[in-house]
């Protein structure tokens, strides 16, 4: 299974992705219309939507990898929080920065401290934290176990961003209605999105056991399958 | 500026995040001799297996 994953990351995924990633480009430029009332900066919609959700996956990603952490307490489990993390907040960046785009446009100001941006700059920050506090702790035991703990409580900010514009009043959009073309067009920017997002997971996955890998001596003890657990407390880091 | 190219700058700098963190994971899996994008090299490096490859 592992191994399958692994060989989904290969030279034709990526190509694949930026195929699809240019058809959805073009789709937004040649075929989808302008919104009635918003006009061309509505356009914006269709890499927004898909990232945030990509975002809330990301995050979801690490939420379980984090409980199988402290179940299992893998070395591996670590390693996948960390990376789908920190693909969350390259994401996240990307969302938020959208919105500050669309916002400057549509509202005349690139920020508002409404309850949805204000919950996803709270996302992009306790991600980010994150990413903080693993490179801040030295011993790999302990930086599993608190980045694991951690995960769990970040991920409460995720339903908050979700819920926080049908909940309390807002700028921003609850849904929006669409029109066949942009709904395809839609569906169209999901694709390579959702690839990009789980391509780069899998990939800053392998780098992080490489790392780990390289870190441990080679004299690594040889165990049995099922103790593959992290290194002893004050190992090589 | 106007909407058309707010549009255009959101997704160029939408775009450009996304694929340079690509290239930036790319250039680091080549900077060390690892070809996770091409093939699966763990077995190479984990010879004890316990990252699911050949011991």
């Amino acid at each position: 299974m592992v191994g399958r994953i692994r060989n989904l990351v290969g030279p034709t995924y990526w190509i694949l992705t930026f195929v699809l990633t240019v058809v959805a480009v073009a789709m937004v430029a040649f075929y989808t219309p302008d919104e009635k009332t918003m006009g061309t900066i509505q356009k914006i919609f269709y890499l927004h939507l898909p990232t945030a959700i990509c975002t809330f996956l990301a995050c979801l990603v690490n939420f379980i990898c984090s409980i199988a952490f402290l179940a299992q307490r893998r070395s591996a489990c670590d390693d996948a929080a960390a990376a789908s993390a920190r693909v969350a907040v390259q994401l996240c960046t990307v969302v938020l920065v959208t919105g500050m785009i669309w916002g400057k446009s549509a509202w005349g100001q690139w920020w508002t401290w409404s309850p949805r941006l204000t919950f996803s700059l709270v996302l992009w920050l306790l991600y980010a934290v994150y990413l903080m506090v693993r490179s801040s702790v030295e011993s790999e035991q302990r930086r599993a176990l608190i980045a694991a703990v951690y995960g769990l409580i970040a991920f409460l900010d995720v339903p908050l961003v979700y819920l926080s514009v049908r909940m309390m009043p807002d700028i921003h959009p609850v849904s929006v209605s669409l029109a066949p073309a942009m709904r395809w067009t839609l569906i169209a920017w999901f694709v390579p999105i959702t690839m990009i997002t789980f391509g780069l997971i899998v990939v800053r996955y392998n780098l992080n056991r490489l790392d780990r890998l390289g870190r441990r001596d080679d004299e690594i003890a040889p165990s049995a399958r099922g103790f593959e657990v992290l290194p002893a407390e004050g190992g090589a880091v | 500026m106007n909407d058309s190219q707010y549009t255009i700058l959101a997704y160029a700098v939408g775009l450009g995040l996304l694929w340079g963190y690509a290239g930036v994971l790319w250039i680091s899996a080549r900077r060390r001799r690892c070809e996770a994008f091409v093939e699966p090299v763990v077995e190479k490096v984990d010879p004890w297996g316990d990252l699911g490859g050949t011991p």
